[in-house]
Parts: C-alpha cells; structure tokens; sequence
C-alpha cells in the first residue's frame, strides 16, 4: 500500500510540473539566438535559423550562403511543367555568366518534404545536369511554411500530392537581404543579371 | 475650257476638304518611348469640382496619392450608409493629367478600415488596369506607374473581390486625360458621377442602412443619385453659373448595374464627346453615359433658371434621387425664352370633365405617433417632396391657379382638417381668401403617418391655427369612407 | 477490490494530467465541406481538432511576450512584423499590465507572433479549411443560414472605433465565440490561395501559377462574404499587422 501511495504521489508531482512546462518550446526560428543569425540585418531572410539537407545530406542554414550572392527560388521535383520552365529560366541566366559570376549560388527549395529527399534532390540535380553552385533543400512542413510566407510565395498542396504554387525568383544579396524579385515563367533573364551585377 | 477646269478643281478640292473634314477631335497617338521630363504633384478635387486646366505641357511625371476611406456618411435626409471611398468622399477625387505623362500612382489603405482594396483605372494600358499591382490590406501602401497613351474621360474603381460590391459602396472616380493640345477653354467645368445604391430598408428609410446583395444581383436599386447622395447637388449645393457663360460637364456612371439616360432640362447640348473619347456629337437632349463609362457635354447658359441635371428614366429622378441643379443667375433674355406669355380659358366641345376616382389607399398596420417637433420635421421634408412645386415654398400658390395654404380660411373650415384633400384630391371651383380657384388637385398617396406630418407643418408653418394633427386622425377618416 | 480501486485512481489522475493543455477549447467533429475556392476535389475532409472557444486576448498575450522578450514591440525584427507590430500597447510602458492587459483580441500581430504564441501553449494556428469548417456552424439556436451573411455585412458597416471584448458577438453551436463580427484572424496556410492580386481574373490560369492549380471559381459567386474573407487573406504577408487582425489557437486530438 505504501507503494502505491508513493507511486500515486509520484504521478501527482509530475502532472503539476507539466502543467508549469508550457514556455519551453519553440522552434529555432521563433527564437533567433543562434550566434550566425544574431548579426544579421532585420530584414535578412538568414534570420530563418532551420536546419536544411542539401542534395548531399549534408545539414545547412540559410546563414551559411552568407557573403556571396544568391538566386533562389522553390520548386518540386514531381513538378511537371512549371518547375522545369523555372529551372531553365535559372540555366538562362547561368549561361550568361562570366568570371565574377563563379561564387553566386542558386539555391532551390522544395516545397515537398515528403517526396524530396536528399537523395531525390541528387537525382534530380544530376538528370537536371546542375553543377555545383547549386544547392537543392530539404525540410519539414514548418520550415517549408515559414520560408514561403517570408518570400511571399503561396503554395498549396493538392490531393494528388502535387502542389499549386507561385513562381517567383529572387536575388538575394551577401545578407540575404531580397534585392531583386522576378515573377513568372520563361522570363527575361537581363533584369535578374542587372540586379545580380549591382551586388559584384 | 480654262474656267471650267479651273472651277473643276475647285470643286474637286472642295470635296476633297469636306470628306477629310472629320466629324472627330484630333486624335493624337502617343510615343511611350518619348522622354519624360518634370515632376510634377496631381491636385485633386471631390465632386463637383474639377481640377485647373494643366499648363501647356506633355510627358511630364505626375504624382498622384489617393487614399481609400470607409466612412460612414449621409445617403439622404436621415439615412447614413458605411461608404468605401476614394479620398473620403463618393465619388473619388477627379484625376487630371495630360496625354504623354507618366502618372506614379500611390494608392494607400486607412489602417482603420476593414477590408483590402485595389484600383482599376479604365486609363491604363496594363494587367488588370492597376487591379494587379495594387491589392493592399489596410495600413499599407502600393506604388505602380504608368503612362497615359490615350485621351479621353475614363472610370477607375476597386476591383477588390467580391467586385460588384466594392463598387456599390462607392468606389469609383474619374480621371481625365486630356489630348497633348489641351482641352479648349470654357468658363466652367463641372464634375457629375451618377450612382446606384441598395440598402437592406426601402428609400427614405430612415437610420443606419446596410448594402442588400440580393437587390444588387436583382439590379433594384433604392437610389440612383448624383455625386454619391439625395441632394448633393440641389438647393444650396447646386452648380453656380452667370448667364452667357459655357458650361463643360464631366460626366460619369459609377454603376454598379444601370445606364444613364443623362439630360438636362432646359438646355441642350452643343457639343459630346461620345462616350468620353474623341467622337463628337452635336445638338443632342440626352446622351447615355455606360455603366463604367462617362460622356463629356458641353453647353451654353443663354437664359437664367435651374438647370435641372437628370436621368431620363424618369422615376430614378425623382423618385430616387436622380437629379442635379445648375443655377444660372443673370438678365432674362426673351429672345430665347419669354417664360408664360398668355393664359386664356379654354372650352372643348361638349361638357365631358375627368372624375379623379375616389379610391383611397389602405390605411397603415402599424400607426406612429410623432411628437409636435417631429412632425414639423418630417412635414417640412414631405411638403419640398409632395407639395411645393405647386403651392410654393412661401406657401402662397401661384395666383390664378394654385390656392395659396397661407392663413387659409379655406382649410381652416375644414372640419377634416385637410386629410381628405391630401387623400382623396381636390376639383372644382373654390374660393381661398376671396379669389376663385378651378384647378385640380390629384390625390396625394402617402401613409397616415406622412399625412399628419404634412397637414402639421401646412396648419404650424403657414399660419392655420396650427395644432397637432395625428395619425390616428387620418386612419380614422380613412375607415369612416 | 483494493487493486481495482488503485487502478482507477491512477487512470483518473492520468486523464487528470492532460486537462490544463485544453483550457478554452471545445472540440470540432470531424466533417467534410465545400470549401469556397473549388479544387480538384468537391469536399474537403477535416479531421476532429479542439479549437479555442475565443480569440487570444492583450492579457494572454502580454504574457507570453513577457516571457520571451525576442517577441516584445522593442526587439522584433522587421522579418516577422512590421513597425506596426503592437502598436495599441503603449510604446513604453507596454509591460504596465493595468494598462495594456485587458480581454479585447489582441490585434496588430503577424503570422509569425501568433504562430509563435501558439506554440508556446503548446498548440498550433489552425488549418484554412479547420478555421473554415469551424465558422460554417450557426449561431446558437438558430436554423436561418442568413444568419452568418447578416452578422457579416453589419460588421462590415459598423463604424470603425468600435472596440469589444472576446465572447461579445455570437456563440455558434460549436460552443465557439465571435468566429464573425469581431476581427479578421490568421490560419496557419492563409497563404495557401493561389491568386493574382486582380480577382477578376478567376477564369484564366494566370501564366505565373500553375503546377496542378485548378482554375480558380468560386464555389458559389453569391457567397459575397467569402469572397471577401479570401480577398482579405489575399492581401496578407507573413510579416502583415493590421487593427482587425487577430488568432485563436487549434490543437490536433491526437497529441494529447
């Protein structure tokens, strides 16, 4: 009987702890404490401090492409029309580019957690023929959210698991500060490499 | 032979000059590459004002800041209505640029209102006229640019969904661009949007009124009004003018569903640009003004009086609120307009008179009971709306033919009061403070409590004895028929 | 009997464990609805979920912004609100609770400071077609499906100062409060309609969306005040503030 007291005992303390646990979550991004993100300017989007997986395995944070310019934009692999438009918009610019061009990353988001894992990113890198300067991510449903609302890119997941989305490239500067956004499909590529030159 | 070859080319050139002689205004086509030069900030006006002629210049950059207002303000006499506005007032303010400029245009939503907005500007040559780049939530801003291509008088209103009623609640104006050489001078310029609204109460009721969709979707308006209320433009607020002078109206049909039939009578129009552009008509008494669209008109006030601006569908005009004042003040001119010149008796064949029927309108469900302040403030009202334009504001009639109501001793020997004149008509020959009358009067059709208000006001406000006269007075008469 | 007894003493504490997280929060029943924006499919499923009977107040929120300063009006970023963030809370003393707690939805708040708040209570923004599915229910009592369109279009024209507390407009048969006529609120995938800012142009496939994107029609073109909810999301980015813009927390069943 005396166990059992104790264990009921036991059981009440812990309750009443959880009750006092709220305020100990939070995901990175809520709270930018991270050493990389504190020096940041306001409106850098490196301040999004989540854990990303290249097309390597290898985990980043935005932060890391701190210092050189970068093109960015989301897309999926299972995309069939849209995407690759994109991705050849992407090589249209890259074929321009000269000398001072060598360290400017283009950096895709997939907006499909799911489907995109690394390893699909790699193949899809390769088929794709990306070289590398590009960086193709991975990450979960909130680091996916949180990353489209802050490039204003609405997207929505459809039954067949395909998703509706904007297109929309940006030009982010050595702070991840967006300097130049580009709307649509088989677009110009002049005004992305006149903005991206301002940075060189 | 020399002379008749010779009068052949004149003939020749004649025809020639009077073929390309066109019946349009030079229409001028626009370099968008042509550089621009200057700055330059718009100056906007509410209607019924419109903006200074611009300067002798093109391609220059024009600012334009407009902000969007929900506010609530008066629709007519005791009716207020939540208005979504361009500049705080409906219509919005009235844009002037010229052909050729570059209009930056900086378009911001009041951080107290509800909703979202954007802009559609029929002058814009661009996805959605503007519509596209200029969605704001309130609080915030949105610049777009762009360059005015062709002339003309052109809508713009909010093309927020649902659309129809952004519209309905006021969100439209006019910009106008005017051709690289100007506009020809004229000593005034008016600005004149016509409008529907539709409430959830009928018209005239009175309080707060909110928008009815269905009457929306059913195209019934309660209001079809001129510059956005009952009387924005009337009495003391109509449009002055002097005798002689040259009037230009700009004219515009913010919709959302009906066409106007736009007149003004007692004048005709020398000139329209049809449809706002560069086709010219002339000597025309009613020009249509599209939903969305606008016309411009211009005229000469030759005599004094009140121009009266209206819809010709007629019970929009004066039934809801369709209708605008001019005043032309100055010297009468007979040679144009004599006014009444002679009256004279006139006796048909036969005796055959019209009988009014005596049929009289069921009396009200529900009875209200005013107080004595109260009616004369309705009273006044009805009597402008029912009652004025015969026996006059001073209440004296026109001698001869319409009795005068002041000090009456033919209404004061009524032992009714007056109800059953209101109700039922009066004809037949009569005599009101010794002089004979032999007019007739139609029946006037209002609720109980319309009547008392009126025969309060005729028996207070003109000197009858005064009294309260109630709408149980009326319904009992009424049941005693 | 002396075992049974312990047993369900322990059972009954454990259940008892789980109470605090649910404060404020009734249950939706799993359901299916036409969503406004036709997709590929006529009828979305919702799964059950609990939601927050009333929108998060100043008070509620006063302490969370206490508890983690990052959040406070001085040191947020202008990544996740604009200089509009909080901007009824008096500017220095905002901390003075008599003067900035009181039971109005707080207001003047981002997706990112509510989703953030959210989760902090161990909770999360609620879903667009959760949010949506919950605001079908009517009033309380009533049977007229007008009643919703009518709460809507008088709020729409109620003069703009009008300020009121949680719990003051309706309580729906959900036993949730004022999901009309008080303020806009955030759901977690607002951003999840894909449109061009010109919302004429519901017939065409706009070049720059596609990837399986349905044309976008209304499900129903009468249904004006949807048109306007969606137009008003529409408008917002992640960062946004507005006077009108407030949230309340969902919670999915199976976390318990």
């Amino acid at each position: 009987m005396k166990t059992v007291i104790s264990v009921l005992i036991a059981l009440m303390l812990i309750g009443f702890s959880a009750q006092a646990q709220q305020g100990k979550c939070c995901s990175p991004s809520s709270t930018p404490t991270n050493e990389k993100t504190v020096q940041l300017p306001e409106t850098s989007i490196y301040q999004l401090d989540h854990q990303w997986e290249n097309q390597s395995g290898k985990s980043i944070q935005l932060a890391d492409l701190q210092g050189n310019p970068v093109i960015l934009t989301m897309i999926f692999t299972h995309c069939e029309y849209a995407c690759p438009m994109m991705v050849n918009d992407l090589k249209q610019i890259e074929s321009q580019f000269t000398d001072k061009h060598s360290k400017t990353k283009f950096v895709l988001i997939s907006f499909d957690h799911e489907r995109d894992t690394p390893e699909r990113l790699r193949d899809y890198a390769s088929v794709q023929g990306l070289g590398e300067n590009w960086l193709l991510l991975h990450g979960n449903a909130e680091q996916i959210k949180e990353i489209s609302l802050v490039l204003d890119i609405s997207y929505e997941q459809l039954e067949n698991g395909a998703f509706a989305h904007a297109n929309k490239k940006f030009v982010l500067d050595q702070n991840g500060i967006i300097l130049f956004e580009q709307e649509g499909l088989q677009t110009k590529a002049d005004p992305v490499l006149k903005a991206l030159n301002k940075l060189l | 032979m020399k002379t008749k070859n010779f009068l052949n080319i004149i003939f020749i050139l004649l025809l020639v000059s009077i073929i390309s002689c066109n019946q349009k205004s030079e229409r001028t086509i626009v370099d968008p590459d042509e550089e621009v030069k200057g700055v330059v900030h718009a100056e906007l006006t509410d209607a019924p004002l419109v903006p200074p002629r611009i300067p002798n210049k093109s391609n220059t950059k024009v600012i334009v800041n407009l902000e969007i207002i929900e506010k609530e303000m008066r629709l007519a006499d005791g009716v207020d209505y939540t208005f979504w506005t361009f500049g705080g007032s409906v219509p919005g303010k009235f844009i002037r640029v010229r052909q050729g400029d570059l209009v930056e245009f900086h378009l911001h939503n009041h951080p107290d209102n509800l909703l979202p907005h954007n802009i559609d500007l029929h002058a814009v040559t661009g996805p959605g006229g503007g519509a596209e780049a200029s969605l704001i939530a309130p609080g915030k801003s949105a610049q777009f640019s762009f360059r005015a291509l062709n002339q003309g008088l052109y809508v713009y209103h909010c093309a927020t969904a649902p659309v129809g009623m952004h519209i309905a609640n006021g969100m439209y104006g006019l910009i106008l661009v005017e051709p690289l050489e100007g506009l020809p001078p004229v000593d005034h310029e008016f600005y004149v949007m016509q409008s529907e609204f539709y409430t959830s109460g009928n018209y005239g009721d009175r309080g707060h009124q909110d928008f009815d969709m269905q009457k929306a979707f059913d195209e019934r308006p309660d209001y079809v009004v001129m510059n956005g209320s009952v009387g924005a433009n009337t009495g003391e607020n109509a449009m002055m003018v002097q005798v002689g002078e040259t009037v230009r109206l700009f004219l515009g049909n913010g919709g959302p569903n009906l066409v106007s039939s736009f007149h003004a009578i007692g004048e005709i129009f020398d000139k329209v640009y049809v449809e706002g552009g560069t086709l010219i008509n002339h000597d025309v008494q009613t020009t249509l003004i599209p939903a969305g669209g606008s016309a411009i008109v211009e005229f000469k006030c030759e005599v004094p009086g009140t121009l009266h601006l209206v819809d010709h569908s007629i019970f929009r005009a004066f039934n809801k609120g369709a209708i605008a004042q001019i005043k032309v003040v100055g010297d009468e001119n007979h040679q144009v307009f004599t006014g009444l010149e002679k009256e004279e008796v006139y006796l048909p064949e036969g005796t055959a008179i019209q009988k009014i029927s005596k049929k009289t309108e069921p009396s009200d469900a529900v009875m209200i009971e005013l107080s004595h302040e109260e009616r004369m403030e309705a009273g006044e009202k009805l009597y402008k709306q029912n009652c004025l334009a015969c026996h006059m504001d001073h209440g004296k009639g026109i001698p001869g033919t319409f009795p005068p109501l002041v000090n009456s001793d033919f209404l004061q020997a009524r032992a009714d009061k007056g109800i059953g004149i209101v109700l039922e008509g009066l004809q037949g020959e009569i005599t009101v403070n010794g002089e004979k009358y032999n007019n007739i009067m139609p029946a006037v059709s209002l609720s109980d409590d319309q009547v008392a208000s009126i025969l309060t006001y005729i028996h207070n406000n003109f000197d009858n004895g005064g009294g309260l006269v109630k709408a149980a007075d009326v319904k009992a008469w009424r049941e005693q028929k | 009997m002396q075992n049974f007894k312990v047993i369900l003493l322990i059972c009954s504490l454990l259940t008892g464990l789980n109470l605090p997280a649910q404060e404020n929060m009734k249950p939706i029943p799993a359901g299916s609805y036409k969503p406004f924006i036709k997709g590929l499919t006529e009828k979305v499923a919702v799964e059950a979920f609990l939601l927050d009977t009333v929108q998060v107040t100043n008070q509620d929120f006063l302490e969370f912004v206490k508890a983690n300063e990052q959040w406070s009006p001085d040191k947020i970023k202008a990544l996740f609100a604009d200089s509009a963030y909080l901007i009824h809370w008096p500017k220095n003393d905002w901390q003075n609770e008599s003067k900035t707690a009181n039971q109005e939805p707080v207001v003047n708040v981002s997706w990112f400071a509510a989703n953030a708040y959210c989760k902090w209570k161990n909770k999360r923004l609620p879903s667009l077609h959760e949010w949506e599915f919950a605001a079908l229910a009517l009033p309380m009592n009533s049977l007229d499906s007008n009643e919703l369109t009518q709460i809507n279009h008088s709020w729409y024209s109620r003069k703009n100062s009008t300020r009121q507390p949680i719990g003051s407009v309706y309580e729906n048969q959900y036993g949730i409060w004022d999901m009309f006529g008080l303020v806009w609120e955030w759901v977690y995938d607002f951003n999840s309609v894909v449109s061009s800012n010109d919302s004429r142009n519901k017939e065409e496939i706009a070049s720059g969306f596609f990837c399986g994107s349905a044309s976008l029609n209304a499900s129903d073109a009468s249904d004006y005040v949807s048109f306007i909810r969606y137009s008003y999301r529409g408008s917002l980015k992640g960062n946004y503030t507005t006077r009108k813009l407030g949230f309340r927390c969902a919670k999915s069943i199976e976390e318990n």
